[in-house]
């Protein structure tokens, strides 16, 4: 997978993140900002719907910017482009199933079927 | 990103903008300094000008680096037609390559060419798709901006819009720039991080701050997290 690859597949990624937690962008930027993001939020609205091309850091600052904000709702993995040069790297198998910052959804309708909280039942 | 001298001049415009609006208390100072920004962002603009306008797209409030830019922008409103009218209209850059040939908006451009202005570029201001205003840049000689220039001026009018769009009422500009200084500080923090991890691991920027966040998604803390721990405590031997 070439590096425009990875960035399409990480754009497409984020959008379906920002849906399914009804993130707006502006938001989203302001919270990139605050991790160090470089380009302004036309550029990350562009970059999203595959009409330019940002270099690695961006991509991964943005995701883990979407990650963060994301917490509490089921989001799509969301890989930073390191783990798609390193497929078994462990903090990939390890995102997989854990939660957004590790803490457990607050709303048990929220969890997913990977989640073990079989024995409230 | 260092390697796109636009995104570095960008950066750099930009993060003047962030303190135009940390160091304003009205709308009317803001778009003032948005405007010797986006002067500055282009060295060949001679002045550069800024409108707000309100719901109904009526200007409220304009700025601009030096009398003569503030006479052709005004003169846009009493004439009716103008580069930056045509913005609004057309929600899109709008370039003028030379007063003295422009056949768009004839007499506003035979009075711009009188008081010496030869080239124009004009864009839209647009928050959350509704137009909030005009950025534009003036020079002296026809022909004198290119792709570059308005690159560089869509790119500056789409960060000002996000931080103005706000900021039209004393109250969303102190809302919004409590925001910005948190999110600044925030930002240096990280950046404080980073140089640390630079020096630490002999590592660039870029790597550096990947560092951070791949330690950040391992250890399941956010980011600001990881740098707090980083600037705090100088020895975290996980990083």
């Amino acid at each position: 997978m070439d590096d425009e690859a990875i960035g399409a597949d990480q754009a497409r990624r984020l959008r379906a993140a920002l849906s399914a937690a009804d993130l707006e962008l502006g938001h989203v930027w302001m919270h990139y900002f605050r991790l160090g993001g470089g380009v302004s939020e036309m550029e990350i609205d562009a970059y999203l719907h595959h009409a330019l091309t940002l270099p690695a850091l961006q991509r991964d600052l943005l995701t883990q910017a979407v990650f963060e904000l994301a917490d509490g709702h089921q989001i799509p993995h969301l890989p930073f482009t390191v783990d798609y040069h390193i497929p078994h790297s462990p903090f990939r198998v390890l995102d997989r199933d854990e939660h957004p910052l590790g803490e457990p959804p607050a709303d048990p309708e929220e969890r997913d079927e990977h989640d073990p909280g079989g024995d409230e039942h | 990103m260092t390697s796109d001298p636009s995104v570095v001049e960008l950066t750099t415009a930009f993060a003047r903008l962030q303190g135009l609006l940390l160091d304003t208390q009205s709308a009317t100072a803001a778009v003032s300094r948005l405007a010797e920004v986006a002067r500055d962002l282009i060295p060949l603009a001679v002045g550069a000008g800024v409108t707000l306008i309100d719901a109904d797209g009526v200007p409220a409030s304009t700025a601009a680096t030096d009398p003569a830019v503030e006479a052709v922008d005004r003169m846009q409103y009493e004439l009716g037609e103008g580069p930056c009218l045509s913005a609004w209209d057309t929600v899109s850059l709008q370039r003028v390559e030379d007063t003295l040939t422009e056949v768009r908006w004839p007499e506003w451009a035979a009075a711009a060419a009188a008081t010496g202005v030869r080239s124009v570029l004009s864009a839209p201001l647009v928050h959350r798709e509704q137009e909030i205003g005009a950025v534009k840049v003036y020079a002296a000689e026809p022909d004198a901006f290119t792709e570059h220039e308005e690159h560089l001026l869509v790119l500056l009018a789409t960060a000002a819009a996000t931080l103005l769009g706000a900021a039209q009422s004393p109250q969303s500009v102190h809302r919004l720039s409590t925001e910005l200084k948190s999110a600044l500080a925030d930002r240096q923090q990280v950046q404080a991080a980073v140089g640390i991890l630079m020096e630490r691991h002999d590592l660039d920027a870029d790597a550096a701050h990947t560092r951070l966040l791949v330690a950040a998604r391992q250890q399941g803390v956010p980011l600001l997290g990881i740098a707090a721990r980083v600037v705090g405590r100088a020895d975290d031997p996980r990083l």
